[in-house]
């Protein structure tokens, strides 16, 4: 800090001291410590704050669902209609499923021999009322869970960048699609081929090494993880498979009517905008949202100007640049240079910008995309100056994901008669698709739009900019496709993955 | 003894007050002076010429709330002692942690010189933190009027502490998009 700006700030300091007593009688009456506020919000309403809590620096949504075709009339009543309330009378008979908090969960479904359970009576209705979490064990990530956390994500990534030949954006959260497999797993005839492209073979130990750390990366309230499972008005679902949903996973669970319109808005309530359902059958959903302030925000009018980007199909498109002459991590990496722009919330968005000639386009950079490579671009990146450039830009993509998880090794989980601790009948996943959306702006929140961009004068201040340029910034422009990662910094897990092909 | 009281025994003139002042605020004082010199010896101190700064204030002030009376005048003398502490070497402590992150609001003075006019600018921190949701305005005060530590503030409001340096960083760019409205610290009074 130079001496006139440690002056403002001993002034401001200062002043803090004049306020209103009234502020200060406000800060004296608050109780000495407050409890940890519940992160659990009602089901029903979480979709609606995630989607008033939309854009700021990224922000993305990912649904992914499975369904399938045909589903065979299952042995349960089918007249109970009416709406349902949070009373155990409602399930098929009395025995209902006990929701007294116990040490272990209630069900551990580890082995094919599964104890399903009774099946929810029928009806249109929120499956999960009168269902409580008990208690888990936390299980913390060690170095080798992490790593084979990492894996998975880029595994999945390489295999949605090697289908592209269409020039279009990549956009993938492998730690959606995570969770709703280990869900998925969770009512599957043959979860080890889940749960070993998860890097976990026993089932429950996955359930909570997940369930932990999902209470890690969403402790900061940056990014949220929910599943939703959709079931068609004839299928049954066994209580047990809904405890682990409520132990493990917190998901939503709805039955009604594919067809029926107030199906499709619960659907849509839920994740905060309209989605698809399947004709019949199942469908699950992972949902993640990520909202993420820039540590050093694009603030001034000169930090966002127009510019042309040359897409991946060839063209040329106008886009607007959010630009910034500061200090940050430079990425040298096998192939690629680039950066890293933290986030104030924990995550970093990492840049990488395939060397030109090396690869035959974006894709093909991707395809061989390791964890180790960025790992040590990141470890070995200094903070240095650098003239940044990078599109402001609103990525959607639709992937789908069978073709995808089948290359990895996923087969029985489309299978017929796939989910029998799941569902009673049949039933099998015929179709997988995520969708996800990113956007990057110069800020993200709505209240400081480009009218309220400060002037280009006084010059920016901020502590990335502090140290004095000692010579020539390297240029980080990204006029051409590129990779990105948002990952949480201290572990580089990535949880949203993409490329920016320009459409 | 009830605030009024201890201030009529200020306005007799009886060296009672102080023993009353110290009986009901020291605590309180020497955790404030503390949190800002990190030095129970200057805390000390500081609280000693606080109490000799309201010995001379009153009369003829009649101060309602002694407390936050007494608060603002120990804060003031230990930001100005560790000011011109310093000016010579840079201590530790929270302070110096607080002071960095304050600067984020204030751009460098390289243009034309402002004349800063106290009062306007202690009017603009009111009428910024009355704008502010009363959790948000208590989490920066905390840091940033009590200088609480980001974990202590963590602890209080039962946040991670991820959460509150998050909401401390938004402040602060808020606070820095109005100080740059209003023209201070060489911001643009146009804007």
């Amino acid at each position: 800090m130079n001496e006139r700006k440690t002056a403002s700030a001993w002034e401001l300091l200062d002043a803090f001291g004049d306020v209103d007593d009234r502020f200060l009688a406000e800060v004296e009456a608050q109780p000495e410590v407050q409890k940890r506020r519940s992160r659990v919000r009602p089901r029903w309403l979480a979709a609606a704050c995630v989607a008033a809590a939309v854009t700021v620096g990224a922000s993305l949504a990912v649904g992914l669902s499975f369904g399938r075709g045909t589903v065979a009339p299952s042995d349960v009543s089918s007249e109970e209609t009416s709406e349902v309330t949070s009373s155990p009378a409602v399930l098929e008979n009395s025995s209902a499923p006990s929701v007294e908090p116990s040490v272990e969960p209630s069900v551990e479904p580890s082995s094919p021999t599964w104890d399903t359970g009774k099946l929810v009576a029928m009806g249109n209705r929120n499956l999960m009322e009168g269902f409580t979490a008990n208690p888990v064990e936390l299980l913390a990530s060690d170095e080798a869970f992490l790593a084979s956390q990492r894996e998975f994500a880029y595994a999945l990534f390489r295999a949605s960048a090697t289908r592209r030949t269409d020039g279009s954006d990549v956009a993938v959260s492998p730690l959606s699609t995570e969770w709703a497999l280990a869900l998925a797993a969770n009512g599957a005839d043959a979860p080890e081929e889940l749960t070993e492209l998860l890097g976990e073979t026993s089932l429950p130990r996955l359930n909570r090494l997940l369930r932990t750390l999902r209470e890690r990366l969403t402790a900061d309230e940056a990014l949220t993880l929910d599943a939703g499972l959709w079931f068609d008005e004839p299928v049954g679902v066994y209580e047990d498979f809904l405890q682990v949903n409520a132990d493990y996973f917190g998901g939503a669970a709805y039955r009604g009517s594919f067809a029926d319109a107030q199906t499709l808005q619960t659907l849509a309530d839920w994740a905060g905008g309209p989605l698809k359902l399947p004709d019949s059958g199942v469908a699950l959903y992972g949902k993640m949202t990520f909202s993420g302030t820039w540590e050093t925000p694009f603030l001034r009018e000169d930090e966002v100007v127009d510019g042309v980007f040359h897409a991946a199909d060839g063209t040329e498109q106008a886009v607007q640049y959010l630009s910034q002459e500061r200090r940050m991590s430079y990425l040298i990496g096998d192939g690629f240079y680039g950066g890293v722009l933290p986030y104030a919330e924990g995550y970093d968005f990492v840049l990488l910008q395939p060397w030109e000639g090396r690869w035959a386009d974006v894709y093909d950079f991707a395809s061989a995309l390791t964890p180790s490579a960025v790992a040590e671009a990141i470890a070995e990146g200094s903070p240095i100056w650098v003239d940044l450039m990078l599109p402001k830009f609103t990525a959607h993509a639709e992937t789908p994901l069978q073709e995808t998880l089948s290359a990895l090794g996923v087969e029985k989980l489309f299978g017929a008669g796939a989910l029998p601790a799941m569902v009673s009948g049949d039933a099998s996943l015929s179709a997988a698709v995520q969708t996800l959306s990113v956007s990057v702006g110069e800020l993200g929140t709505e209240a400081l739009a480009a009218d309220r961009l400060i002037p280009v004068e006084p010059p920016v201040s901020s502590t990335v900019t502090d140290a004095p340029m000692t010579s020539a910034p390297e240029w980080l422009h990204l006029e051409s496709p590129f990779v990105y990662l948002i990952v949480e910094r201290e572990t580089v897990l990535p949880v949203v993955m993409g490329i920016y092909a320009g459409n | 003894m009830e605030d009024r009281e201890i201030v009529a025994l200020y306005w007799s003139r009886s060296e009672q007050a102080l023993a009353e002042t110290e009986a009901r605020y020291g605590s309180y004082c020497r955790a404030i002076a503390l949190r800002v010199l990190h030095s129970e010896q200057d805390a000390e101190e500081c609280v000693n010429d606080a109490y000799l700064d309201v010995w001379n204030r009153i009369p003829p002030q009649k101060p309602d709330a002694l407390g936050a009376f007494l608060g603002k005048i120990v804060r003031h003398i230990a930001i100005d002692r560790l000011r011109r502490r310093s000016a010579k070497k840079r201590g530790g402590g929270e302070t110096p942690l607080a002071l960095d992150e304050l600067a984020e609001c204030v751009p460098d003075r390289d243009g034309v010189e402002q004349t800063l006019e106290r009062k306007a600018l202690t009017e603009l921190l009111n009428r910024f933190l009355a704008g502010l949701e009363p959790t948000e305005r208590s989490v920066f005060l905390r840091r940033y009027w009590y200088i609480e530590p980001v974990a202590d503030i963590a602890n209080r409001f039962g946040f991670t502490e991820s959460k509150v340096k998050s909401m401390l960083h938004r402040t602060r760019g808020k606070l820095r998009t109005a100080l740059a409205e209003q023209g201070y610290f060489g911001g643009n009074a146009d804007e």
